[in-house]
This record gives structure tokens, sequence and C-alpha cells, in this order.
């Protein structure tokens, strides 16, 4: 009845599964989520093995051979230790360059910070050249993306400082924007900065949300606003006021030369705000992790639907406004048509990726573009829902 | 008996239909992951908003409560050890009839009240409770944004729990989110002893020898994953390592513990009788000795069962006794 042989045999099992639980199951690895950005005829995208493409509508249309005119590709030289299954603490933070914020492109030069801690300009200028102008190793972890002000490269790292690179610089390592003074937050700073008329705004997982001078790196307030929560979300600006929404499951409204609230309560949704919310006429519009989109008064912060729209998951990725549609994608890639005005579904059915979103999504000329988790880029119209092409970004 | 069977029942099928309404993963989550991990952010936020400190106090709780399965578990594992110097001369004198053997043993075990699959059957259940406590230290870490995603989804909806992230990753002089050597070190150590301590012993030379790699592969291995994953976890495997030995030292002395080296001074300092690598059980076991448990030290080969009694004495004190007595008495009734 009881065979030694076996009940060690079992044990060895149970042990071997608990291994394997803890191997496999405890640690899920940073992969990155990154954003699409609109570039004159084309699309600048992140993908999640590290590298930026630009993609071409009209090749992409017509089925091109990638890289068609107008269509490159450029990978970082190197890519930081780690990656492996058994990495899990990244040999100290870095596990790869994988990409998480959008990348920003000004005059045919493109930025972008990576997941292992370094900031690229890269010059786009002529396509069959495309190549590394200085690379900047900030030594900690890259979450959000970079802000480009005044040839000025603002950029928040894991260690809680927010950076100003010198985006003109001849240096090919990189240098810090002089007379900057690196402004250090409480921890990590993992929101995207805002820069605009001289100010750069941004949260930090502190659940603090500061201004500081973008010439300086002083702080502009008297003190940061202080929400009840971390802050991961990047802010909005319209009309002189910020929005940003954090994860005390409140989105708030600050006025922009004080810090002081707007709105006399901040809005309430029931989990996280992670998203970027999107502003369009007087309305903000906010996704939130408990799996619904808010539409929201910016004067008043009271909800404008009846009631908000309700996905299937939770919403990680921006919603973005194209042809009187506002598109939102839910994270297990159900990607909703919806009337801004009534939150109602306009489209017939959600179209299903069947793969996940986390990253925001791109919206121009009546087509909406998702950067899914299997690396692959989509396109959809955004009248109808219909899908139109698709491009791998691993090829 | 007759309350506690319906209860089980009722449990069993609350259980079943959970299963089947969520899904395997989702019941884990709902019932284990998702309470203990919301009790590590509580207590971090309690202790200050340590983590460090949180985890040490969940690893201490969650041990308190499943207290009672260990020790059925570390009983199990006594007894079986007990019983092992019997099965040898069973062995020697019905080894060619393995059908009498098998009868004769299951007798043994049957008069004895050894179970070889009891520490089995407390494993499994624990088990599920372990791999809980383990996720939920992963998860808290939350040191990859898709980490902090996946603790979304898990927090309650308590501004107490929500305002807790992120979670101070600094304690002492780890940084909880990335692997340090120390800890590994520690890690190791910690699991060697544990191992070489609840290592039942063998008298077939053949599990002799792959009890002697489960010692070290276990604790290498661990070591090494320690240095790989999060500090935050190897924090909580020290710490639920060595309360373990705490309670196996309680249970069983220990065991087949040896440090050659310091055995003499580990024996002093403990006080544990006369300590040196020339007194403890045969060829270097034991050790520590002295440590040496009485039943093992019955069991072993050296015929040192002289010693015995004294030792009891020593390791186990009137709660060893009374263990014994226990035991005794449920020995007399069946049989």
């Amino acid at each position: 009845m009881f065979d030694n042989k076996r009940i060690r045999s079992t044990k060895a099992l149970v042990i071997a599964i608990l291994i394997i639980n803890l191997t496999f199951f405890g640690c899920i690895g940073p992969r990155g989520w990154a954003g699409t950005v609109v570039d004159g005829e084309g699309l600048v995208v992140g993908s999640m093995d590290g590298k930026i493409l630009r993609l071409d509508f009209l090749a992409r249309e017509e089925e091109r051979q990638f890289p068609a005119a107008g269509e490159w590709e450029w990978k970082p030289d190197s890519v930081g230790g780690g990656g492996s299954f058994l990495d899990c603490a990244g040999s100290g933070q870095f596990a790869g360059g994988n990409i998480y914020g959008i990348p920003v492109v000004v005059e045919d030069f493109v930025y972008v910070g990576t997941y292992d801690g370094r900031v690229f300009a890269i010059d786009a200028r002529e396509s069959d050249n495309v190549h590394t102008e200085w690379s900047y190793d900030i030594g900690s972890a890259i979450v959000g993306g970079v802000a480009v002000h005044n040839n000025v490269v603002y950029v928040g790292a894991s260690d809680g400082k927010l950076y100003a690179l010198d985006a003109t610089t001849t240096s090919s390592e990189g240098a810090l924007k002089e007379g900057f003074e690196t402004f250090q937050a409480g921890d990590k700073i993992w929101s995207t900065p805002l820069a605009q008329g001289g100010v750069v705004y941004f949260g930090s997982l502190d659940h603090r949300f500061y201004a500081i001078d973008a010439e300086t790196g002083a702080p502009i307030w008297n003190e940061p606003f202080k929400a009840e929560g971390a802050i991961a979300s990047t802010p909005v600006v319209a009309g002189g006021v910020i929005y940003f929404g954090a994860f005390d499951s409140s989105f708030y409204a600050l006025r922009a030369g004080t810090g002081q609230p707007k709105w006399d309560e901040p809005f309430k949704a029931d989990n996280w705000f992670w998203t970027t919310a999107l502003y369009s006429d007087g309305v903000i519009y906010a996704g939130s992790l408990d799996h619904k989109v808010y539409a929201i008064d910016a004067e008043s912060g009271q909800a404008i639907w009846d009631e908000p729209f309700k996905t299937d998951s939770p919403l990680l990725s921006s919603p973005v406004a194209s042809g009187g549609v506002l598109a939102v994608a839910s994270e297990n890639g159900k990607v909703y048509g919806l009337d801004p005005d009534t939150g109602r579904e306009i489209w017939v059915d959600a179209v299903d990726l069947k793969v996940g979103v986390h990253a925001a999504l791109a919206a121009v000329d009546g087509k909406i573009y998702i950067n899914a988790l299997n690396n692959k880029l989509y396109s959809i119209q955004a009248a109808d829902g219909r899908a139109g092409w698709n491009k791998s970004l691993s090829e | 008996m007759t309350i506690k069977r319906p209860l089980i029942l009722l449990l069993g099928l609350v259980l079943f239909f959970l299963f089947i309404y969520l899904g395997p993963i989702g019941a884990f989550d709902l019932l284990l992951l998702q309470p203990l991990l919301n009790m590590l952010m509580v207590l971090s936020r309690v202790f200050f908003g340590s983590f460090g400190v949180g985890i040490i106090a969940l690893t201490a709780v969650i041990l308190l409560i499943t207290a009672p399965l260990t020790r059925a578990q570390l009983r199990s594992s006594r007894a079986m050890q007990e019983v092992q110097p019997k099965i040898k001369e069973l062995q020697k004198k019905y080894g060619k009839d393995k059908e009498r053997l098998g009868q004769e043993t299951m007798k043994l075990y049957k008069e004895s009240g050894a179970n070889p699959a009891g520490c089995l059957g407390t494993m499994l259940i624990q088990m599920p409770i372990w791999i809980a406590l383990y996720q939920s230290v992963i998860q808290a870490l939350a040191y990859a944004p898709e980490n902090l995603l996946g603790l979304s989804k898990q927090l309650y909806d308590w501004s107490f729990i929500q305002g807790t992230v992120p979670l101070d990753e600094h304690f002492l002089w780890l940084d909880l989110s990335s692997g340090d050597p120390i800890m590994a070190v520690l890690t190791g150590v910690s699991m060697w002893m544990l191992q070489s301590m609840s290592a039942p012993t063998s008298v077939d030379p053949s599990q002799q020898s792959m009890q002697k790699m489960m010692k070290w592969m276990f604790p290498l291995m661990f070591g090494f994953l320690a240095l790989s994953f999060p500090s935050g976890l190897a924090l909580y495997w020290v710490v639920s390592t060595v309360i373990r030995i705490v309670l196996q030292y309680r249970a069983t002395g220990w065991g087949a513990l040896t440090v050659p080296s310091f055995g003499g001074l580990l024996g002093s300092l403990t006080g544990k009788g006369q300590a040196t690598p020339g007194t403890a059980r045969s060829a270097g076991k034991g050790g520590a000795g002295a440590a040496a448990d009485d039943e093992v030290a019955g069991a072993g080969e050296d015929g040192a069962s002289s010693t015995t009694p004294q030792r009891r004495k020593v390791r186990h004190g009137k709660r060893g006794d009374k263990r014994k007595d226990r035991r005794g008495g449920r020995r007399s009734g069946p049989s």
C-alpha cells in the first residue's frame, strides 16, 4: 500500500512543481509596450524587441516589401544584459532594450528612452542611412517616454530623477543640458513628462505631481501636488489646466500656474488610472483599470455620459478620436468605437485582435493604429472598425 | 467527528463550485493569492511602510497559521525515523520474501503510528499556500511595469491598501527588487541546514546517497535562484527557512546536521551535549551534533543507543517525553 519509492517520487514531483512555479510563473520580466506616433505620411513605432521602425502609409496599403521608400528600421547597437527567464531581478534594473513610451519625432530626428536606461537620438534624415546620433546612458530603467522642448530632451527614470539632455550635442555619448539641475523626486518617475511654456510637468510613484522650470530644473510651485496614490499616467494640458490620473483611482485637474486643484473633488473611478487621457472639445476621455472609459467635463470634473462605457478588461492604452469616433482598446485586445457624446458603441461589434494591447493608440485620416503585444501593428477604419493592413514589427 | 465531516464536505463542495465557476487560476487568486497579497500590503503599511518587515511579518503569520500542519509533518517524519531500525531488521529477516516483508512493514507502521504518506499529505495542503505567498511577494515587488499592472488586478479596493503602492524597495542593505549575493548565500546555507536536519536517516545505502545529493542540490539551486531573483523573495526564503529550522530543532533536534569544523563550538554554544565530530554519529554523521536526535541516534549504524536517554532529556526536555508518552499510549491502543 505504501511504497516508499512512490512516495519519494511524488515528493520529488511536488518539489518540481514548486520550482517550475518559481522559475516560470513567478517572474514576468519587462516586455515593453511602445506607442506609435504619426510622422507625416507614415508612422514611427517601437517594437517589443527594442527596434524603432518607420512605416509608410501607402507602402503598407499596397503591401510592398519592407522597407519601401520612406521606410526604415533602427535598432540599438547593443542591448543591456539580462532578458533570460531567470533574470528576474534583471541584474540590477536592466532586462533588455524594451520600450514603453511613445517615440518623439522632431525634424527627422527620433528620440526614445529604453528600459535598459538609455536615451537615443536617431538621425532619420536619410532613410537609407538611419543611425544613432547620440545615446546617453542614464543607468536606470526608463518606463515613460521622453519630451522634447526647445532642443532639450526631458526624461524621467526609475531612480526618481528627471534628466534634461541637450538634443543638439555633437557628442556621441550625449550630454546633460547645461544649467539644468537634475531633479530628484521621492520615487520612480514612470510618467512621460509634459514640457510646455518653459515648464516641465510630471508625476512620480511617490504620489506627487511636480512642475519644474525647463531651463534650471527648479520647482515652479510652492510645493508639489500630493495625490493619495502613485502617479504613472502622462499628463495632458489644455486651457492652463493639467489633467492626469493616479493609482488612488482618482483623476485630477490642477491649475498649471499654481498646482492648485481646479475641481472641488477629483473624479473617482473604481481602479487605477494609468493611461494618458484624451482632451477634446472641453471633455476628458480616460480609461481606467476598472475596465471602464469615462468622459469627464474638463470644467467641472463631472461625468458627461449617463454611465461609463464598460469593456471586457482593464484599459491601459490611451484613447484616440478620429472621424467623430472615440476608439479605445482594452487589455484583452478588444477595440471599441464609441460615440464621444453618448459613450455608446458606434461599430456593430468590437474588433477582437485576440492579443493584448497596452500601448497608446494613434489615429490619423480616419484610421486607427494599434501596436499590440504580439509585436504587430494593426490598422482599423475609424468609421466602422473594418480591419486594414497589419505589419509584423519583428521581421 | 460528526460535525467535522459535513463541514469538510460543505467546504469541498464550495471549493468545487468555485473551481468550476472561476477556473483553477481564478479560484487560486480569489482564495489564496489575493488575501495574502493584500495582507502583505497591510502589514507593510502597518510596519512604517517597510516592505522588508512586511515580508518577515507575513511569513511568520503564515507559518503560525500552518503550524498544525507543520507539526503533523514533523511528527510524521519523526515517527518514520523511529521505525527505520526495525525496518532494517525486517529487511534482514524477510529480505527474500517481498510479500511478507510488505505485510510486516505495514504491520510495523500501524503499530508504531507511522504513516509514510503522512508528511506528503500535509505537504500537498501547504504547497498552494506557499506558492501563493511566493506569488504575493513577487507581485507586491512590482519592479517592472507589467508586474505593477498585475498587482492592480489583485488589490482590494481599500484606500489604505491602494495607498501603499509602490512599496519601499529598500530594507537594511538590500534593494528588494534586485538580486543580492549575501541573501543568496544566506538562502543556500539556511536551506542546507534545514535539509540536513530534516532528512530522514535511511538504512538503505542507495537512499542515503540520494539524500546526500538532495541535501546539496536544493540549497545550491535556491542559492542560485536567490542570486537571480529579487532579494525580496530571498528574504522570504531565508525567514521562512530559519523559522522552520527552529521548529525542526524543537521537534527533532539538530538531526543529521554536521558542521565538522565548527561542530564543537556549535555544540558548546547551544549547550546541547558534548558535540564534537568525534562523538558524532557514525563517521561524522551527527556532528553538531550532538545534536543527533534521539530516534535517529537509535537508528544510527554506530549503535549509540546507550547515550540516547541522556540526549533525549537535554534535547527535548519534558515536551519530548510527553510526546513520547502520547505516542506510546496511542501505540498500545489499536494494537
